[in-house]
């Protein structure tokens, strides 16, 4: 029986051990980042990553106080396979910050410590502690848990009374007193995380574990955005200061925004990170009505894909934007100053009753499409001096070649006839030149080095600095190609796209140093194109994606990112 | 997030463009030590960068002066120069068209010509300016001496990539004319005129600061 019960403690001993260590971060935790070792060594294994210079650096740098010799980020004692975390936890006086991994070898680790502070080392029940000014470490055999911590000042600040008439800190300076509770507190606290926290784990919270991708190499999880920005600002300013922010503190969700969760990927050909930002309701229902429109399709007709090195692109409600915007005002600024909240109410309200929203709307409709095409070279004149055989200098003109970018704007518009009659005045006024149904923009050629031409048409307000590309728009000309554009822009409120490869091949090397060229060179050869695109309102969040697509070449893209990484430690 | 993109974009079109200035100095001497000078600063060869530069808040984290604020820093210096005992004639012109900026005046002597240059620094370098004697007139010797004793090297080191490459292609020329014709100089890069009776020197930024090139140099006039 009894022999029954040893097999049966050892097994329960030995699940606990195997448990997911991350059921020790706290319910109540502000914020997580989670680094998943085990998927980053699939991508790229220990013994490659150990070639890396600036890991050979950083395992050196590690290891300094060691008496043994480390070869390889393993022997670190840290388990590399399995995952990590950082947490950030806070009570009303004292905020911490977490580190959770487990260790593969206690010894290793422990060689990584100097002598001087492995005097300090407590060691109890298993468990190894040492205290340093503002942190603590506690380890077993198979778990380090690393911790900073600071005091907050508003809670010493009301409590010094109390502390300092209690019996025993008598005689005591408050800064000691201080010090001594947090450092209690703190330890106190480390160990209830060591030991762990059963049901109040942070696995409970439904959102936390939506918000993660089993995919991911990392992922971040905020609890309330909006929360956390108050407090910092609190601490920040005090709660004494010029604006009350002790009220602040019931008034959660200053700024609309409840959890993010990001989470990070290094695909075969691409570096990925997505992000989903959780609104508060009133928000929720502002960015709906903002965000609601799709961009014209009007606007597809325009683009070409080979002509295109960079381009951003928004979509929105701009009438929705101008009746939205007072409440939106309201809601943030109102929140920091409560006590002007009943002004900025008004101030909102007046500016509605001055802005026809309708009429702006159909001015200027909320989509918007910038596209830089090309790099130009273009002949500009400037002053220099010519000497004479006495060397008495005259001036005289030069000229000299410069590159200037080509660029086209579509700024949606259903004013087409309002338009056209303010070209029409700008005519008037020489301001405009009338072309071949178009108009060439007379702007003084000092101040924009390229030329401008505008038109109007199928409700779109184009400006470009190619005469032959409005020409074409003019006459039904325009050959467009969208390729894999027109879903990155259809399905966005907003895109922000980069072809990288080629927009640094058509940089004249002349333009650039030598330590530059190699620089952009390197950067052409490893990426392709990026883009960072967010989406419409999808239930109560926005979601956006940021993605770099690396060239296969090399088997991912986090062995991408780390070649990336040598080769700029390397330079510099 | 948008905006930001924009100016992002727009400013890194901008600033790949090296700028290019030159600076030129020149100096009449009458046989008394007195003479006349003028300073131009010639950025016209960099108009556009200056332009869109112009625009901005800040760039490099520099903050960017506007126009008012560069011709109120320009009076000033005027202002301090029209009191200097020993000046008289004081001119200047400011063209942010071509962003050509120019000051001239007459001295009697070199000792006045040397405090206005030293109202072109702060007040710690000024002092120094006046201690190194940056022109100095041996009327014994006959001996004219350009000096200065900015460790130029030194204080780029301190300067970042991004500010260094301002200089780059900035060129520095000194021109120094004289009654009397010019025996020898010191200075294997200046050229002595046709009539002997001037002397320039072109010198790049990059050479100044690689200590290849100096501005330095002494000139022996015939007596």
């Amino acid at each position: 029986m009894k022999k029954n019960l040893l097999v049966i403690a050892v097994f329960a001993s030995f699940i606990c051990m195997a448990q997911n260590i991350e059921s020790k971060i706290p319910k109540n935790v502000e914020a997580v980042i989670s680094i998943n070792g085990d998927r980053l060594t699939e991508l790229v294994p220990i013994s490659e990553f150990d070639d890396f210079n600036f890991a050979k650096k950083m395992v050196d740098k590690l290891s300094r106080k060691s008496d043994s010799i480390v070869a390889s980020i393993k022997d670190l004692g840290f388990d590399i396979n399995s995952k990590a975390f950082y947490f950030y936890t806070r009570t009303d006086s004292i905020s911490y910050h977490n580190f959770l991994v487990k260790l593969t070898d206690k010894n290793k680790f422990e060689n990584l410590i100097s002598a001087r502070d492995k005097e300090k080392i407590v060691s109890e029940g298993g468990i190894q502690m040492m205290e340093n000014r503002g942190s603590i470490a506690i380890w077993n055999n198979n778990l380090l848990l690393f911790l900073g911590y600071e005091k907050g000042h508003d809670y010493f600040e009301k409590n010094e009374e109390r502390f300092m008439s209690e019996g025993e800190n008598e005689g005591k300076s408050y800064y000691k007193v201080k010090k001594i509770i947090t450092s209690q507190w703190a330890k106190t606290y480390a160990l209830s995380i060591f030991r762990g926290n059963g049901e109040a784990s942070i696995l409970s919270d439904k959102d936390y574990i939506a918000s993660k991708d089993k995919n991911a190499a990392a992922s971040a999880w905020i609890k309330n955005y909006g929360q956390l920005i108050n407090s910092a600002l609190a601490s920040v300013y005090g709660t004494t200061g010029v604006f009350p922010f002790s009220k602040l503190k019931s008034r959660s969700n200053l700024y609309g925004f409840k959890s993010i969760g990001a989470n990070l990927f290094f695909d075969k050909d691409a570096i990925r990170m997505t992000t989903e930002t959780e609104l508060n309701s009133d928000w929720k229902k502002m960015f709906k009505k903002v965000y609601n429109s799709k961009i014209d399709k009007n606007f597809y007709n325009y683009f070409n894909q080979n002509d295109a090195l960079a381009y951003i692109s928004l979509s929105m409600d701009m009438q929705a934007l101008l009746e939205e915007y007072p409440a939106l005002m309201t809601s943030m600024y109102g929140g920091i100053m409560p006590s002007y909240k009943e002004e900025m109410d008004l101030g909102g309200e007046f500016l509605s009753l001055f802005l026809d929203e309708k009429a702006i709307g159909e001015l200027m409709t909320g989509d918007m499409l910038f596209v830089l095409n090309d790099f130009g070279e273009k002949e500009v004149t400037y002053t220099s001096y010519e000497y004479d055989a006495d060397y008495k200098s005259k001036e005289i003109t030069k000229t000299k070649k410069e590159v200037v970018p080509d660029f086209t704007i579509m700024i949606g518009s259903k004013k087409e006839k309002l338009l056209n009659k303010v070209a029409r005045l700008g005519i008037k006024f020489e301001l405009f030149e009338n072309k071949a149904g178009y108009y060439k923009v007379n702007a003084p050629k000092n101040e924009i080095p390229f030329d401008l031409y505008t038109i109007v048409k199928n409700n779109i307000l184009f400006f470009t600095t190619s005469e032959e590309k409005i020409s074409n728009i003019a006459n039904n000309r325009f050959v467009k190609n969208l390729g894999k554009h027109q879903k990155l822009i259809k399905n966005s409120s907003s895109t922000f796209y980069i072809n990288g490869e080629k927009l640094i091949s058509k940089i004249p090397a002349s333009e650039l140093s030598r330590k530059e060229r190699r620089y952009f060179n390197y950067v052409k050869d490893n990426f392709k194109d990026a883009y960072f695109k967010s989406s419409k309102m999808k239930g109560n969040k926005i979601h956006s994606e940021m993605k770099i697509n690396t060239p296969n070449s090399q088997g991912n893209s986090l062995k991408v990112f780390f070649n990336f990484f040598e080769a700029m430690v390397k330079k510099r | 997030m948008h905006n930001k993109g924009i100016k992002v974009l727009f400013l890194g079109l901008f600033i790949l463009c090296t700028s290019c200035f030159e600076i030129i100095e020149e100096v009449s001497f009458n046989k008394d030590g007195s003479g006349h000078v003028t300073l131009t600063v010639n950025l016209s060869k960099s108009r556009t960068k200056l332009n869109s530069i112009m625009l901005l808040d800040s760039i490099n984290n520099y903050k960017v002066p506007s126009k008012i604020e560069i011709k109120n820093k320009i009076a000033q210096v005027i202002q301090k120069i029209k009191q200097i005992e020993g000046i008289s004639n004081v001119k200047n012109s400011s063209d942010f068209n071509d962003y050509i900026f120019t000051v001239s005046c007459n001295f009697t002597n070199v000792e006045a010509l040397n405090t206005v240059i030293s109202n072109f620094s702060s007040k710690k370098e000024a002092s120094i300016i006046k201690q190194q004697q940056h022109f100095s007139f041996d009327t014994s010797q006959n001996t004219f001496t350009r000096n200065y004793h900015y460790d130029l090297s030194q204080e780029f080191k301190k300067t970042n990539m991004e500010d260094r490459k301002v200089f780059e292609t900035a060129t520095m020329t000194t021109i120094y004319r004289f009654e009397s014709p010019i025996i020898s100089s010191k200075n294997p890069t200046a050229k002595i005129s046709g009539s002997k009776k001037a002397i320039m020197l072109r010198v790049n930024a990059q050479d100044i600061i690689k200590n290849k090139n100096t501005i330095k140099n002494q000139i022996k006039l015939q007596k």
